[in-house]
């Protein structure tokens, strides 16, 4: 899991100004899951080059006690938003060192929200539910698609040039990539293979220790 | 002792998570703020050693429990002890004071959605416990500017304690700067002052090292302010767990 962030993170932050931005990529992630490995979101992204972030945030709800979607993306930059659907309070909080974050404890129909300044590969926890987590993947551009049910993706708006194409999932192995070379409108076809495998995210609360037995301690829950 | 000191080596390398980190400075305050909805148990322990021509010697306590009532605002509830000696008087123990006190940081508590500059404000009122009739009022200005590993602050305090026979209003000046060594151990120096304005009483300032560590739960500072007039040496220790 690390390795696979760290791979990701250097090829994240290498960006250059696009020119012309009319090419469009597509293809489709062929992902070998491993027995036991449920299916989930795999995200296809371009990076070279950057962009500047949209100006509504990303929104990630928590609702029965789940991050939704629980592979979030989003751009240097720009800012994600965690409204609490749940009908007791909710704690997100990162450790991960390239945005440490904790907003607190907050309840439901409320929301924090936070800036990220920089790419990177983020975990997502919540520090009084041990089972929510998600990954946040913080991209320098805004070019990047999840895969259909059948692995197809289609990235349009690319600007001209050589860029690099990588398919990512939360239980992906490695993350994998592919070369490509866009012309002006013009259409390039790849296929990326991503191997899964099991994991379980456990995870420490935001205090490096393990979670208590929800049934002996769970501050968070009113109902 | 080679064994202990491998083993807090272990303990700071292997160090868990950061999370709290209130101040890195033993006398003056930061500006990190508990997140929301958050309680703290934060203790000082300090002494000022030879005040005065008196040659007073004081260790002081200050218990407190700190809760976030907001991102931006805490409340805190604490209680003081002392215990005093000097040329002409025995060493005794006794409560001093009790009361409350509001913090108020005004950006977003998040460092990073906050930017390099953060400020917090202080005020606290405090029960005289010897003297029914008189109380205590502290405030504070704090202004801080992190740049990578370095974090400097000032701290523009003031304190006034107002009794029947007599007040006494002190300027408490104080100001560091403070590095990140390893990890979450961080080092730098400090200098704090207790300059009477109005009322009896010596005027201090001391200068010195000073540590800092965040573990899990757990935040400290420490350290020793040595005399630059009126007065020997002040050492303080100022810690809190997260609860």
């Amino acid at each position: 899991m690390k390795l696979a962030r760290l791979i990701m993170l250097a090829l994240l932050v290498c960006p250059a100004r696009p020119a012309h931005a009319d090419g469009v990529v597509r293809g489709v992630v062929e992902v070998s899951r491993g027995k036991g490995v449920p299916a989930g979101a795999v995200l296809v992204y371009v990076v070279g080059f950057s962009e500047p972030a949209p100006s509504t945030p990303v929104i990630v709800k928590q609702v029965n006690k789940k991050f939704i979607p629980d592979l979030i993306v989003g751009t240097a930059g720009g800012t994600v938003s965690f409204p609490n659907g749940d009908p007791f309070l909710h704690n997100v909080f990162s450790p991960t060192s390239e945005r440490v974050f904790d907003v607190g404890s907050y309840p439901q129909n409320q929301t924090r929200t936070r800036k990220f300044p920089k790419p990177g590969v983020i975990d997502v926890f919540c520090n009084i539910h041990p089972e929510m987590s998600a990954t946040l993947v913080i991209l320098p551009n805004t070019k990047y698609a999840l895969a259909d049910a059948n692995g197809r993706f289609d990235i349009a708006g690319l600007p001209a040039g050589t860029w690099t194409v990588f398919a990512y999932s939360r239980r992906a192995e490695r993350p994998v990539s592919r070369k490509v070379t866009i012309t002006d409108g013009g259409t390039s076809e790849i296929t990326l293979r991503l191997d899964e495998v099991p994991r379980d995210f456990k995870h420490r609360n935001k205090y490096g220790e393990a979670y208590r037995p929800s049934t002996i301690y769970n501050p968070g829950d009113v109902r | 002792m080679y064994r202990f000191a491998a083993g807090l080596l272990v303990l700071l390398v292997g160090a868990a998570t950061a999370h709290a980190g209130r101040t890195h400075f033993a006398w003056s305050y930061g500006t990190d703020v508990i997140p929301e909805r958050g309680t703290e148990l934060e203790m000082w322990i300090y002494e000022e050693n030879k005040l005065g021509d008196q040659k007073v010697d004081e260790t002081e306590y200050w218990w407190g429990i700190l809760f976030a009532l907001t991102p931006h605002w805490e409340l805190g509830i604490s209680s003081e002890a002392k215990y005093e000696k000097s040329l002409v008087e025995e060493g005794d123990v006794h409560f001093t004071r009790w009361g409350g006190e509001l913090r108020y940081r005004p950006q977003s508590p998040d460092p990073i959605d906050a930017g390099p500059f953060a400020t917090k404000f202080r005020l606290g009122v405090k029960r005289l416990i010897e003297d029914r009739a008189g109380f205590r009022g502290e405030t504070d200005i704090i202004a801080s500017y992190t740049r990578g590993r370095v974090v400097a602050a000032i701290d523009a305090g003031a304190m006034l304690d107002r009794r029947p026979e007599g007040s006494k209003l002190e300027l408490r000046p104080g100001a560091g700067i403070s590095v990140r060594a390893i990890q979450d151990v961080r080092l730098g120096v400090e200098t704090y002052g207790e300059l009477v304005v109005h009322g009896d009483g010596p005027s201090w300032l001391v200068v010195g090292p000073t540590v800092s560590i965040t573990h899990g739960r757990f935040w400290g500072a420490a350290t020793y302010g040595i005399g630059l007039f009126g007065i020997r040496d002040a050492p303080r220790v100022t810690f809190g767990v997260a609860l």
